[in-house]
């Protein structure tokens, strides 16, 4: 497996990272996700505002190649979304560490400790496609 | 796949070109073989002034160059009322009244109007036709032939029905049909596609009246695009004719494309597949998010009509299959050019309703719906087997098709074996999760 997620970060089984700024943590998809769904075309984005759980979906998507939702990672308040995807969804291919989905006021800090760290990431994405 | 889905684009874009351009007018200039009938009528005799009012238009139509129509008057002409008993002796009728038309192996006696009798004359022209000609039916006895006797008579299929009383399923199959084919026609993922995607885009201007007028004058200009291509297929079955070989042809067409939704069923987007190309997908988004930025609505309305030609120019690729059928069903019909043509704006309004429907609750909650893989491949897997009846009836047999309620019985039976296919996948699907 040659792609590498970026240390630092925290994930979930589910294509997303999460990006700790004391209570309020940044959400956005991985990049070997990102390869290989091709180009995004669409996205639908979660409401600013709204309270969200873990597990629940947060944003729906579609690419050249897929179409589907993801679940997010955490549970917490949207306090924040990214517009600029909207317009430009391929902003997510060109770099998905950079351009965040939502950010997320977080309801319980512990449930961080269920996501996984970049080692830790890999050996389950490598597990998955090897 | 790519290329081949640019050929194919192109292929039907040259062929739609081609098709509407050439006049629906044009008279089949070559030879045919020659149909001879012979009317028996009487003066003063209202349906046989119908009759010979309608061979005349025939004559003049020149629709039927190698047709030859012979004229008994019988009230005032004892000779032709000899030759009258003559040919029903022949033919084993009995004498029972006039107009009496003999053409080919069958005797057609009264005349009702157009949409009975006059259809069943011309269906016999077109079968003598096809059959290399008919000769003069009195040639024929005098050569000692003996007519194979297809008693008609001017009635339609009339069947008597519960709660419904009589119908006549001449009047009413052919706009039943119609309606059944565009119905299924219209729930069609393609067609959901880029105008679920337009309208969600559309909720986050939150403007209802927007919506409105953006997402009506999509659907419009959707089933006006729906319709020049279903024009196409006509002007090209007509050209053709009643030919055999074309019916065949339309049938094993009709088949494949039916083969290949059913496997999306089963295998989605594996091998080839009838679906908006991949690399058209990104040219279309980009064209719905600068249609949702154009600075006034007039200029939103320039961009969703183009937006609406380029879709549908793509939709066509995994829409082809019942308009293709349809078309080919519908010129096995002997009606009028405007007749054809109020037929294909029939289907194209049954077409559009379910995509009107689907902007005005998008207008209405405001709330964005998305076709799901399964619903998609539902639908695919329906459309897939209702395609591959109505292409094997084509192959087999076309006239069973005059019948709406073979198509009724078609649709039921694809509906059934949908939901059954679908409840065993997911089982089947079920049990793998459960088992790791």
């Amino acid at each position: 497996m040659d792609e590498e997620l970026p240390k630092g970060l925290l994930y979930n089984d589910n294509h997303s990272w999460v990006k700790v700024n004391g209570d309020v943590v940044e959400v956005g998809i991985t990049k070997p996700f990102a390869n290989s769904v091709k180009e995004f075309v669409y996205i639908e984005l979660p409401e600013q505002g709204k309270e969200i759980k873990k597990g629940e979906t947060y944003v729906s998507m579609e690419s050249v190649k897929w179409s589907g939702h993801l679940e997010s990672p955490v549970s917490g308040e949207i306090v924040e979304v990214n517009n600029a995807l909207f317009d430009e969804p391929s902003l997510l291919n060109q770099d998905p560490y950079k351009h965040w989905i939502m950010r997320v006021k977080l309801l319980d800090k512990d449930e961080l400790n269920g996501l996984m760290d970049a080692d830790q990431a890999l050996a389950n994405l490598s597990c998955k496609l090897g | 796949m790519s290329m081949v889905s640019k050929g194919l684009t192109l292929s039907i874009m040259v062929l739609l070109l081609a098709a509407v351009l050439t006049p629906i007018t044009f008279a089949l200039d070559q030879e045919q073989p020659e149909v001879v009938l012979r009317l028996f009528w009487g003066k003063g005799c209202p349906h046989c002034a119908k009759e010979k009012e309608f061979l005349k238009h025939l004559e003049e139509s020149d629709k039927y160059p190698g047709l030859r129509i012979i004229e008994h008057e019988v009230y005032h002409n004892e000779s032709n009322q000899e030759l009258f008993k003559l040919l029903a002796d022949a033919y084993g009728k009995r004498v029972e009244g006039v107009p009496t038309t003999f053409i080919g192996d069958s005797v057609i006696v009264g005349y009702g109007d157009y949409m009975n009798t006059g259809k069943k004359i011309e269906s016999k022209i077109e079968e003598c036709i096809h059959q290399g000609g008919c000769k003069d039916p009195l040639e024929r006895i005098q050569q000692g032939e003996t007519p194979q006797t297809n008693q008609s008579s001017n009635n339609g299929g009339v069947v008597t029905l519960p709660i419904i009383g009589t119908l006549d399923t001449t009047k009413v199959s052919l706009p039943a049909f119609t309606i059944i084919i565009a119905a299924l026609d219209s729930f069609n993922p393609c067609a959901f596609f880029v105008l679920l995607f337009l309208l969600s885009m559309l909720i986050h201007a939150r403007s209802r009246g927007r919506m409105l007028i953006i997402g009506g004058t999509y659907v419009f200009f959707s089933g006006l695009i729906y319709f020049v291509f279903m024009a196409a297929w006509l002007n090209i079955f007509i050209l053709a004719g009643n030919l055999k070989i074309i019916t065949l042809l339309a049938g094993a067409i009709a088949v494949f494309i039916a083969l290949i939704n059913i496997k999306e069923f089963f295998f989605f987007k594996k091998g080839i597949s009838l679906t908006i190309p991949e690399s058209a997908k990104p040219k279309l988004f980009k064209r719905m998010r600068e249609m949702l930025k154009a600075s006034s609505l007039a200029s939103m309305l320039v961009a969703t009509v183009v937006l609406a030609v380029s879709a549908n120019v793509y939709e066509l690729l995994c829409t082809a299959g019942f308009p293709m059928v349809f078309t080919r069903i519908l010129t096995l019909h002997q009606l009028s050019k405007l007749g054809y043509y109020l037929y294909l704006v029939l289907y194209n309004v049954i077409y559009v309703i379910p995509l009107f429907i689907i902007v005005l609750l998008f207008t209405l909650t405001l709330g964005a719906k998305k076709l799901t893989k399964e619903q998609g491949e539902a639908l695919k897997l329906v459309s897939g087997l209702m395609m591959l009846g109505l292409g094997a009836l084509l192959l087999l047999k076309p006239e069973a098709l005059n019948n709406v309620f073979v198509a009724i019985i078609l649709l039921g039976s694809a509906v059934l074996v949908s939901a059954l296919l679908i409840l065993a996948k997911r089982i089947i699907s079920r049990k793998v999760k459960k088992n790791g």
